[in-house]
């Protein structure tokens, strides 16, 4: 035992797995996990798309929709069961994802109406999910 | 508000995980208040009391 700031490194920090409790580890694994199946059910379901045709090509379009609901929910549960400076951490970063994400998608619409070529809406998540993992590592680091 | 907790924590040789641990908080929020950059609940400044065997007023005092 000593005295000393046993602090994290960069990475440590990025990933968020050093000097959280048992229940933030707990409940972030789960936020890892879900996360990594939605993902992996989005990018397989993309690909697959272009090849269905008619009703069966709603089951597989609905499945990342579906599986956000659990990514969602062990946000939630890491959020609520996370400690008070923990909790201020990952709210200060999801504030700094939906700020990026919204300045963005309000500054390209005014782009859009002096020319600028038109993105899909889906394109708002970029910025988005960007933000939000920027957000947190830099809240994360400067406090690890 | 100002704290002396890293002073208490030296007397003990505890480490920020070892008070961490004690409080049932994470090891960042420990050095979040050593630092003065994050001023713990009253809930939490409690708890960190009741682990040195102290009062609150003898670990924090305001600015």
């Amino acid at each position: 035992m000593n005295s000393s700031n046993d602090g994290a490194t960069w990475w440590q920090a990025a990933l968020m797995i050093c000097g959280q409790t048992k229940a933030e580890q707990r409940n972030l694994r789960s936020v890892w996990i879900w996360s990594l199946i939605w993902a992996a059910s989005l990018l397989a379901v993309a690909a697959w798309l272009p090849h269905l045709e008619g009703p069966f090509a709603w089951l597989p379009a609905l499945l990342p929709a579906a599986l956000s609901i659990p990514v969602l929910l062990s946000h939630v549960r890491f959020i609520r069961e996370a400690d008070e400076f923990m909790r201020k951490v990952q709210l200060d970063g999801i504030a700094i994802g939906f700020a990026t994400g919204s300045f963005f998608c309000m500054g390209y619409f005014m782009l859009e109406l002096v020319g600028a070529p038109r993105l899909p809406i889906v394109i708002a998540v970029v910025p988005l999910v960007l933000g939000w993992a920027i957000g947190s590592f830099f809240v994360a680091y400067r406090h690890r | 508000m100002k704290n002396r907790l890293r002073d208490l924590r030296a007397r003990r040789e505890w480490s920020q995980a070892d008070l961490a641990e004690r409080t049932d908080v994470s090891r960042q929020t420990i050095n979040a208040i050593e630092t003065g950059k994050y001023d713990p609940s009253l809930p939490l400044a409690f708890k960190i009391a009741a682990a040195f065997g102290k009062s609150i007023e003898e670990i924090f005092e305001p600015e």
